[in-house]
């Protein structure tokens, strides 16, 4: 990192671009107006064109990111939710991704209990997403010749890697369909409280999202929390562990399961 | 990881190239030199952006632009905004970097906007100490962008352009010379935007920008969503007339037009420089012949 010139070198500038942010989001800030020029148009005004740009940037990047939740909600409550939630939790970075990544627990906290519960299962879906359109590429494909090779009583310490795309999401609401119909262009209804397991991945044409049976689920999400076969295997129900080589064999079709390895923790292992 | 460096960037105008336009523009392989898009929107692991970058710095010069790295912030400059950048001019090799002389956080809180400085002396020395230590950082040079203001800071000890070349020579970066910016200040501020031309030394500008702007309320708005204006126009004539041919780029980010009303914009740039070129050949000439005679 660059020996960067830190805070306190110009306390003056600091305590102007402190009370300036104050200001533009909390409309808190103690003589900020007195340090700017008039010149024809009021503190007041010219402060107001700079909350409203904020504001904007935020929505917008919210809306990008999002745009299942805007089709449910609507545009004049998301921009209202866009506005609270910019107060609650803003941006953290100047690059404007990070900005949605706290919204499904915030509508979570505040939508709990209520008939718009929903909606925050539509909003984890959604980040889901936009972590799989930004995951790392990976062009491996796992080596059955090699997996074949390895001796039978050292297979239970295999570990397997995931697509660094792969994301695992557990609903309480039934919002593949709703994403679905949203990706068909059709209209979107309040979803179904009903469980689902999803995957969600990036693949060549785009991202692609997929329920999943709960022996899957369970099965991957030990796999990208980097248990090693084993203790994967020893996850699932006794009656169902017969079924491993076809999930097995099913994942890594599919191109989910990218590579294995032997002994210790991965490095750089996916997690969900 | 691409093996050789985009293409150079020629005195010729270019695009800034935005997601909507990709696939129209692979696909059609538009006759500009070189384009501009937006750093933090390449600043993923992988995925179809960064592909995309990687297939147009095959054929056209590409300048990375960031928007977010808050130059002249009091927050310590983020290290991970700063790797990730480095991490992606690595991978791209651009002709051209570039920020902006503004600040967006405070404590920690973005408001992902270009916010003004103030312009004093101390502000200066910050926002120099901190240029000089991007550049150190990515291993080269970087062009500093003026930014449209909307207010200004009383106690002011020098002019914004005084401000913008004193930060360029102190920290040895290029500036990155947005026209519609100046004229949009010159028009919310009330000063003589041909004063701010004038003072700009041809040696230190790198690039230009052209963009358009939205009146609101009799203030003028950076909203780069419509035309470049008449008014900006002519400064940008002037421009040329003062600096010479520059790398000039047409902005355009929201209510996105098509590619090829786009493409005409920077057409219409280039045929504006090379008027004002001639016309400034030409002129010489006739000073010589003068002298001549």
């Amino acid at each position: 990192m660059p020996a960067s010139p830190e805070a306190g070198h110009d306390l003056a500038l600091q305590d102007l671009q402190r009370q300036f942010v104050q200001e533009i989001l909390y409309r808190k800030s103690d003589g900020l107006r007195s340090q700017v020029v008039a010149n024809g148009l009021d503190a007041e005004r010219r402060l107001a064109i700079y909350r409203t740009n904020a504001r904007e940037t935020f929505a917008l990047a919210l809306e990008a990111a999002f745009p299942v939740l805007l089709a449910c909600m609507g545009s004049e409550q998301f921009r209202s939710l866009a506005w609270t939630y910019q107060r609650a939790w803003p941006s953290p970075a100047g690059n404007l991704f990070h900005v949605g990544a706290r919204l499904p627990g915030y509508l979570a906290d505040h939508l709990r209990g209520t008939e718009d519960e929903y909606l925050s299962d539509v909003a984890r879906l959604e980040w889901c997403v936009q972590e799989a359109l930004v995951a790392a590429d990976s062009s491996s494909v796992l080596d059955l010749t090699g997996l074949a090779a390895v001796p039978p009583d050292s297979q239970g310490e295999l570990r397997f890697v995931l697509h660094p795309s792969v994301g695992l999401l557990r609903t309480e609401y039934g919002v593949f369909a709703l994403w679905e119909a949203h990706q068909a262009r059709q209209p979107v209804a309040p979803a179904l409280q009903v469980t689902e397991c999803l995957l969600v991945r990036r693949l060549a044409d785009g991202v692609q999202l997929q329920r999943l049976l709960p022996l899957d689920m369970l099965w991957l999400e030990a796999l990208g929390d980097g248990d090693t076969l084993a203790e994967g295997t020893a996850k699932l129900p006794a009656a169902e562990q017969e079924q491993l080589g076809a999930l097995l064999v099913r994942w890594v079709a599919a191109g989910v399961i990218t590579d294995f390895a032997s002994g210790g923790p991965l490095a750089g292992e996916v997690t969900t | 990881m691409p093996a050789t460096a985009s293409r150079p960037i020629p005195a010729q105008a270019g695009i800034g190239l935005r997601s909507p336009h990709h696939d129209e523009f692979l696909a059609r392989r538009p006759g500009i030199p070189w384009v501009e898009v937006h750093s933090e929107n390449f600043f993923a692991d992988g995925g179809r952006q960064l592909q995309v970058l990687d297939a147009v710095r095959r054929d056209y010069g590409v300048s990375l632009h960031g928007v977010g790295l808050s130059l002249g912030g009091s927050d310590p400059l983020d290290p991970e905004h700063l790797r990730r950048l480095r991490r992606l001019v690595q991978r791209v090799e651009p002709a051209l970097v570039s920020e902006h002389v503004c600040w967006g956080s405070a404590d920690g809180i973005f408001l992902n906007d270009l916010l003004p400085m103030p312009y004093t002396e101390s502000a200066l020395l910050h926002l120099a100490a901190r240029v000089s230590a991007v550049q150190e950082f990515l291993g080269r040079q970087i062009l500093v962008e003026n930014v449209s203001s909307y207010l200004e800071f009383d106690g002011a000890e020098m002019t914004e352009w005084d401000f913008l070349v004193q930060l360029a020579r102190r920290a040895g970066c290029g500036i990155l010379l947005d026209v519609n910016n100046i004229y949009v200040s010159a028009e919310n501020h009330g000063f003589p935007a041909h004063n701010y031309l004038r003072a700009i030394p041809a040696e230190l500008v790198g690039e230009i920008h052209l963009a358009g702007h939205t009146a609101v309320d009799g203030v003028l708005i950076d909203t780069h969503s419509a035309p470049v204006t008449d008014a900006v126009w002519a400064l940008y004539r002037e421009a040329v007339r003062l600096l010479g041919p520059v790398p000039t780029l047409i902005e355009w980010d929201a209510e996105l037009p098509t590619l090829e009303r786009l493409l005409a914009e920077a057409t219409r740039a280039d045929e504006q420089a090379s008027e004002q070129t001639s016309l400034a050949q030409r002129g010489n000439r006739e000073a010589a012949h003068a002298r001549v005679a």
